[in-house]
């Protein structure tokens, strides 16, 4: 069991590494972009790239996020609990948030097969079957709903995630 | 079902979802996930909020979000901002409250750096706060501007929520990024003029401080010309390129990463790991906002489609409001709001319903956008769960209560209320500067 905990740690890791090089590809590729449209010929597609880029790199992230405790939370009962009711809460309120995963999983998968039968295709700068972007979507509810379920069963969040002072 | 009844139980649900500790993201989900079965058609329903999932995330306007996120945090994990307060606090001197008003030039100044709120204050709170206690500044006047002067950062550029606010509600996001500026500034002077007055008046309240008025000239501006001068290299960039109509705010956004990052190999400041966790700081952020707009398409779909949205409009016009009624009423449900929630969720929550309700009520639509940008900086800072707040008990030393940061804060939050009035009263505060985008 830990040592599939530990593939799954890796699985996040590697997401969220995803995830941040394709936030700063974005960076790079618009910064150029911006050069070589004053010459006349901006990168082809860029536009459209970045959409999908947004796509994965968000899909790719939240699992890694939820995983880190990253996602902003209401703690006005939580932080005011003792420690092991508010873990037994957590817990509680993971086992919804898988539920919530696992419905959206199953449809997605719907939507993918749906859109697969029909051939449909994205027509923007690139040409390509609809289905693979909207595959984006199960995969990233599939490792969400496992991150849930490990907090359902009661992982602890690792070390240095309690008290960041990061946000908005 | 009754369009009262889907209100009810969707904002009900939500509210019961986010008190029991539920990321904001994944409450916004679950209810979604049901109103979607129960408003769009059952199966179908939740199909069409897969779909949109996609689509609502794969949006152009979206990327200014992670690239302004971006540009802060290399400023911030070089440690460029930091060496700027020393610079800044060199050059402030002789006037009362001296270390006070350092801190709200700095937190203005921080808020041209980056977007963030949190770690604007975090920065201004651990920097600044521990020297002026010392020195005898009282707890109240040292934590107030700070925190006050820490949430402007969602106001100028680069604020991703501004970004936020322009996309959901369809408002120019160039002209709402735009629009912040001059209340930004004016707020600030109105922070120095408070801190002055109440300086004069309670001598108590800080200790006579000259600073470093007895250096020379060159001693007192040097490190200004080089830690804060470099900066505006950045704002010419962010926001020079927008005013100036040459860049949209994703290109605004994206150069002005690789400014900071110029900025920061100009210093030397730059490592392998501080760019690492830039990138990783990136992702957390970016990513918890965009998730939680992933669902704001069909959110807004079932909220229109079981008549909740044509029923509140209705009810708010059998009132007969005049625009200003309209904004004064929806002001006072976000400040309500923002003493319980977070920024994102009240933006999701009301901005189905707002947004046709202002535009049949004739509201501006620049206005409609910084009524909710200073509403949702004055949330982040009203009791009892302001987030700044919590932000400020977390660096303040053990010894100072609750009820004092409460009170420091209290001046500050009714001169914001203040602007805000104005700015309903006399649009032109922010539609101003916009109306020169361009030209």
């Amino acid at each position: 069991m830990s040592r599939l905990n530990a593939l799954f740690d890796g699985v996040l890791k590697l997401c969220a590494g995803l995830s941040a090089l394709v936030f700063v590809l974005i960076a790079a590729a618009i910064s150029v972009n911006v050069i070589l449209r004053n010459f006349g010929s901006p990168v082809y597609g860029l536009l459209d790239a970045v959409e999908y880029g947004l796509l994965i790199a968000t899909f790719a992230g939240a699992p890694w996020v939820l995983w880190q405790r990253g996602h902003v939370m209401v703690d006005l009962i939580t932080g005011a609990l003792p420690d092991a009711l508010a873990h037994r809460l957590a817990q509680l309120t993971a086992l919804v948030g898988l539920a919530a995963c696992a419905v959206i999983f199953w449809y997605a998968v719907e939507a993918v097969t749906i859109s697969f039968k029909r051939g449909s295709m994205i027509r923007t700068a690139f040409t390509f079957p609809e289905w693979w972007a909207l595959t984006v979507a199960p995969v990233g509810f599939a490792l969400l709903a496992i991150e849930f379920l490990r907090q359902a069963l009661g992982q602890r969040p690792p070390a240095g995630t309690e008290d960041a002072l990061t946000g908005l | 079902m009754d369009w009262t009844l889907v209100l009810t139980l969707m904002l009900g649900g939500l509210a019961v979802l986010l008190l029991l500790g539920l990321p904001v993201a994944f409450a916004f989900l679950a209810v979604t996930v049901v109103g979607a079965f129960e408003v769009l058609g059952g199966e179908r329903g939740l199909v069409q909020l897969a779909r949109n999932s996609v689509q609502s995330i794969a949006n152009f306007q979206m990327a200014p979000v992670p690239l302004f996120i971006l540009m802060g945090e290399i400023l911030f994990q070089t440690g460029v901002a930091h060496r700027a307060i020393d610079a800044v606090d060199r050059v402030v001197t002789r006037i009362p409250g001296r270390l006070s008003v350092v801190s709200v030039f700095g937190g203005t100044l921080f808020a041209a750096l980056s977007g963030s709120t949190i770690a604007n204050t975090a920065m201004l709170g651990s920097t600044l706060l521990p020297g002026m206690l010392k020195k005898g500044y009282a707890p109240t006047i040292a934590m107030g501007p700070i925190m006050a002067s820490g949430a402007i950062a969602m106001l100028i550029p680069p604020s991703s929520l501004a970004v936020l606010v322009g996309s959901l509600t369809g408002i120019s996001i160039t002209g709402l990024l735009i629009a912040g500026v001059i209340p930004a500034l004016l707020l600030s002077l109105l922070f120095v003029a408070w801190i002055v007055f109440r300086v004069t008046t309670s001598p108590g309240l800080a200790p006579a401080d000259h600073g470093s008025a007895d250096l020379s000239l060159k001693d007192r501006w040097t490190p200004f010309m080089i830690y804060v001068a470099p900066l505006s290299l950045v704002f010419v960039v962010v926001i020079g390129s927008l005013l100036l109509g040459i860049a949209t705010p994703t290109e605004s956004a994206a150069l002005g990463s690789v400014a900071a990052l110029i900025l920061g190999a100009a210093y030397r400041a730059i490592s392998w790991e501080k760019l690492t966790r830039a990138a990783l700081e990136t992702v957390k952020l970016s990513v918890m906002i965009l998730f939680i707009m992933l669902v704001s398409q069909t959110f807004a779909q079932v909220l229109s489609f079981s008549g909740a949205t044509n029923g509140v409009i209705r009810a708010v016009q059998s009132f007969g409001l005049d625009p200003v009624g309209v904004l004064i009423g929806m002001i006072v449900v976000l400040l309500v709001m923002g003493c319980f929630i977070d920024q994102v969720s009240m933006l999701m929550v009301t901005v189905p319903i707002f947004v046709p309700l202002a535009k049949a009520a004739g509201v501006e639509p620049l206005v409609l956008g910084l009524v909710y940008l200073l509403t949702m900086e004055i949330g982040l800072l009203t009791p009892p769960f302001g987030l700044i707040l919590f932000v400020m008990r977390g660096v303040a030393p053990p010894s100072i209560r609750m009820s004092t940061i409460y009170a420091a804060i209290t001046p500050f939050v009714i001169i914001k209320l203040l602007v805000l009035g104005l700015i309903v009263w006399q649009p032109l505060v922010g539609t101003w500067l916009p109306s020169l985008i361009g030209r």
